[in-house]
């Protein structure tokens, strides 16, 4: 069991570094005429550039840096479990932390290539059709997770019935609480990722003038693929689910052939989930080619800097009447407290930690 | 899983017309096109705003805008919807007024009648081409 918590710890940190990499070379991705997704001029990494190229660096090593004392502490000490569980909000944390990075380092490289003289865009399109949870549903696969969700509620129950029994025993009593553990620990995430996904269906990226259908294109795909992702990950939830209070509840009892078919089909389930993430992300890719150079299009009207307080140097604001989450301001963007998005993230987030305390304290 | 869409609506920050028109006669064009078609709920104001980046209120004067003419119904809660592909009824007279301020605007700028009717006739095309 120690095995497959520090397995899994070092599977994140790992998916942490591969992150880390791709963001630490974003800025340069499509050449040195580019910042992030902004042209620059030529002398732009030697002269202007040069300080907020650096920055860049420096604050992509931040989140990694800030928790690696704590991952070393909690290793050293053999809290693999706690070692687990942080890793998985170092994960998210990292994810919200680079996409307001990259926002804001991307606003200030736009102020400092901005060319005296030069036209800037003022036009932009916006696709008008409907943008609906059920018409990005897909039947069969809300079925299978509907179904094994509830089967493993149905086993949680049993095993809870069973406790409240005269023969109940100590293993009784410890699947209930493993199973409790697990079915909300993932229903969590559950809650989650069906979030994500009605946040990513309602929000219409503009368009831009130039080459709209194709960046039409790159977007419809890129939606798609972070769809397909968010529906990968409720699945494979779903059926951890199912295949863990499988073994909770029955797995002692069965033969060693059972334990084992039962454990081939958590590895194939991973397996699968695994080989169908790679094969979409290639899938993109391979959109992202065709269309190339799609991303460099990304021209839309400079919005103003936003009105209102700001707080935490710049970094925080709040203003109930700007739509908007992430502003523009002085120093770069600056995320917007009073937008209901913030206030359910900053939730959800919270629920995680104490979620995540609490497992900790279960396992121990 | 979903279908590709056509449905733009363009938007110019530059332009002299004021935003709240661009988008009030982008979201008209759609309806006639039958693009948006009627007990089609559009997005609610906040979230068009900050889609296309421009204030709350711009994104609401357009609503009210199209909802006086009577092409869309806004109830509080369940946002604003597409009540109707024609607009109130009006006298001809009336009707007659924009376009003949259009026209003039064309003769004026020099250009020859034949290829004012031209670009008229391309424009009403488009505009039913596509209606549904």
């Amino acid at each position: 069991m120690t095995a497959i918590v520090i397995s899994v710890a070092l599977l994140l940190f790992a998916a942490r570094l591969r992150m880390l990499r791709r963001v630490w070379r974003l800025p340069l991705k499509n050449g040195q005429s580019f910042f992030l997704a902004h042209e620059v001029g030529p002398d732009f990494y030697r002269s202007a550039g040069a300080p907020l190229f650096r920055r860049y660096h420096v604050s992509v090593l931040v989140p990694v840096l800030l928790d690696g004392p704590l991952a070393a502490w909690l290793f050293l000490t053999k809290r693999y479990v706690d070692l687990e569980l942080e890793q998985v909000l170092a994960l998210v944390v990292s994810i919200l932390a680079y996409n307001l990075m990259l926002a804001h380092f991307s606003s200030l490289a736009a102020s400092l290539s901005l060319e005296p003289g030069k036209p800037q865009t003022t036009r932009l399109r916006l696709s008008m059709a409907l943008r609906r949870l059920r018409d990005y549903t897909t039947p069969a696969i809300e079925w299978v997770i509907g179904g094994a969700t509830l089967l493993a509620l149905a086993m949680l129950g049993r095993c809870y019935a069973l406790s409240l029994t005269a023969n109940a025993n100590h293993f009784s009593f410890a699947a209930v609480r493993g199973g409790k553990v697990l079915t909300v620990w993932v229903l969590y995430w559950q809650l989650g990722f069906l979030l994500l996904k009605i946040l990513f269906i309602r929000r219409r990226m503009p368009l831009p003038a130039k080459r709209t259908e194709d960046f039409r294109r790159w977007r419809m795909a890129w939606l798609t693929h972070k769809l397909r992702i968010f529906d990968a990950v409720r699945l494979f939830c779903a059926l951890s689910m199912l295949l863990g209070m499988t073994w909770i509840t029955y797995g002692r009892g069965w033969p060693r052939m059972g334990q084992v078919i039962l454990l081939g089909l958590s590895a194939l389930a991973l397996l699968l989930y695994l080989v169908y993430v790679a094969r979409e992300e290639r899938r993109l890719a391979a959109t992202e080619k065709e269309l190339k150079p799609v991303e460099m299009v990304k021209e839309f009207p400079r919005f103003p800097v936003a009105e209102g307080r700001y707080f935490a140097g710049g970094l925080l604001y709040f203003n109930r009447d700007n739509p908007w989450v992430v502003v523009r301001s002085v120093k770069g963007v600056a995320l917007n407290l009073a937008h209901s998005t913030t206030h359910i993230a900053a939730a959800y987030l919270t629920g995680l930690v104490i979620l995540a305390i609490s497992m900790a304290r279960l396992a121990r | 899983m979903h279908t590709f869409d056509t449905q733009f609506l363009a938007i110019d920050t530059a332009s002299r017309k004021p935003i709240y028109e661009q988008l009030a006669d982008g979201l008209k064009a759609l309806i006639a096109r039958g693009e948006l078609r009627e007990g089609v709920t559009l997005p609610p104001v906040r979230q068009l705003a900050a889609d296309l980046g421009v204030n709350l209120n711009t994104v609401a004067v357009a609503y009210r805008q199209l909802q006086d003419e009577g092409l869309i119904t806004v109830r509080h809660g369940s946002g604003a919807v597409v009540s109707s592909r024609t607009t109130l009824p009006q006298t001809e007279q009336d009707l007659r007024k924009p376009l003949r301020s259009v026209l003039t605007q064309l003769l004026l700028s020099g250009m020859p009648t034949t290829r004012i009717l031209r670009m008229v006739t391309a424009e009403l095309r488009f505009l039913t081409k596509g209606a549904k």
